[in-house]
């Protein structure tokens, strides 16, 4: 990979995802972990040993403590979590709470493929304050074609009746929202009113992991097809039209708030600077774990808790990399006009094999489909406006140094009646 | 680091890759405080978001893309 040169301090983690168990009781047919390029998890210990969690809970506190930091976010990944079992993850979570230092908030996410919830994992959720995301495709004729178990069961029954379980009023707050790989193949419609029927409090859409040597399912070369685009436009139009009352999407709003100048909460749009650790069972410090699809072996970088702090991790070409902005991206990307919102796309679906060592440095693999779906976002939300997109067409952009100025001038101020928190 | 290149890969795209770039509309250069009135929430929302993100002392995080993940960012 090409790596700027850093001109400005590293930025500390603040995100750490930790692989409780590396092993899983789907065998989803286009897992990024077990079905790409990289083979690391064949070596990896099946579960955390309680030594390395204690280690990895004083390695967090240190990283937190040497950066000042208010707050952490923790995610208990795998493989699938939750067959890490209870014990083990309650431990966990209450070492790493009291081992940070008091000023700093630990705020603990599971990600789990649902099969395993019950009520016994949302009494474990409750009393120690874990939030939980559930990945569930569509109706079952979509999220069985690709999740099912080992002997080839579809996995969808076991998920709805764990959702059922989650959306009860009690169960709720612990909810953080559905994980849904689109499938440009299926209609997205009918997806997304299926994955409405469970009433969740928020949604991500994420593309599937794919690059310009392997690329996604559908992404044909010919840049005028935009299959991803097309799917998400037709849910986009669905969203936008309800007036708030659908759930959150990570993906529209982020896309809004950078078309309005402002930043992404996400790092699949935007080229905001990943701030993410991932930690393996056996404590190696790693890259984001998307980087699996790349290469064998792409997410590792030889550190692990057991020697080496995180600050080392900092270091690394590959977080340098990702925090380097639009200097990271290829020349190209600069130039383009997009740039400001697409930030490059998401970092792993850049790369190409055999680019001479600049493996990310090109646009996205799904460059027309951001391109396309960012363009018909902004033209859906100028329609509301159209004095307003007038007088900006002569208007000079602001930056962000000024829109904060407008900011401060305006603080305190309430959104307006319609504009109260999202009411699911 | 790289793999070998395999000898069918797909030419890169000519960016921009959308046609019709020059017509996008400019929105950042909206009023931010206009929208906080916008008669779509989400777009209300969008603008309250943008406004308290520009007055924090930091950018938000660019999260990791997982649904564990809650939406509103409230680490500082």
């Amino acid at each position: 990979m090409t790596v700027p040169e850093r001109s400005r301090p590293p930025l500390p983690f603040r995100e750490f995802l930790v692989k409780v168990h590396s092993r899983c009781n789907l065998a989803c047919r286009y897992c990024y972990v077990y079905e790409s390029e990289d083979r690391g998890w064949r070596t990896q210990p099946v579960g955390m040993a309680p030594a390395t969690a204690g280690r990895l809970v004083l390695r967090i506190a240190e990283h937190a403590r040497r950066h000042s930091l208010r707050s952490v976010r923790v995610i208990l990944h795998g493989g699938e979590p939750l067959l890490a079992g209870g014990e083990f993850l309650a431990r966990f979570v209450r070492g790493l709470r009291a081992a940070l230092p008091a000023a700093t908030r630990a705020e603990v996410a599971l990600q789990t493929n649902g099969t395993l919830l019950d009520e016994t994992v949302l009494r474990l959720c409750h009393a120690e304050d874990i939030r939980i995301g559930v990945s569930l495709d569509g109706p079952p004729a979509v999220h069985d074609r690709y999740r099912r178990d080992p002997a080839g069961r579809g996995s969808h029954a076991r998920v709805a009746a764990a959702l059922a379980l989650l959306a009860r009023p009690e169960h709720r707050p612990l909810w953080s929202g559905l994980l849904t790989t689109v499938d440009p193949t299926t209609d997205p419609l009918t997806t997304y009113d299926h994955l409405l029927s469970y009433d969740p409090p928020a949604l991500t859409f994420i593309l599937p992991l794919g690059n310009w040597t392997v690329p996604p399912p559908g992404r044909v070369p010919d840049p005028a097809r935009t299959p991803y685009a097309d799917w998400l436009v037709r849910v986009f139009d669905r969203w936008y039209g309800s007036a708030g009352r659908a759930p959150r999407v990570t993906l529209f709003e982020s896309v809004i708030d950078l078309l309005l100048g402002g930043a992404s909460g996400s790092e699949v749009i935007g080229g905001g600077p990943s701030r993410l650790a991932v930690i393996d069972t056996d404590g190696s410090l790693t890259l984001s774990d998307h980087l699996k699809t790349t290469y064998d072996g792409a997410d590792r970088t030889g550190l692990s808790v057991h020697r080496d702090p995180f600050d080392a991790l900092l270091r690394h070409p590959g977080v340098v990399a990702r925090q380097a902005g639009r200097a990271g991206l290829c020349a190209g990307c600069r130039a383009c006009p997009l740039v400001a919102v697409c930030g490059g796309g998401h970092y792993p679906h850049r790369y190409r094999a055999g680019s001479g060592g600049a493996g990310h440095d090109n646009p996205s693999v799904y460059c027309p489909d951001l391109a396309r779906f960012i363009g018909h976002v902004a033209r859906t939300v100028a329609a509301d406006f159209p004095a307003m997109a007038t007088a900006t067409a002569t208007a000079k952009a602001v930056t962000r140094t000024e829109a904060a100025t407008r900011a401060k001038a305006t603080a305190g101020r309430t959104p307006g009646r319609r504009g109260a928190e999202h009411d699911g | 680091m790289d793999r070998a290149e395999p000898a069918d890969l797909p030419d890169l795209p000519r960016v921009p890759c959308l046609p019709d770039l020059p017509d996008l509309p400019d929105l950042a250069g909206l009023p931010l405080e206009e929208l906080l009135d916008a008669p779509n929430p989400v777009l209300a929302r969008a603008a309250r978001r943008v406004l308290d993100r520009l007055m924090a002392e930091e950018a938000p995080l660019a999260a990791y893309n997982s649904s564990a993940v809650p939406i509103d960012d409230p680490l500082v």
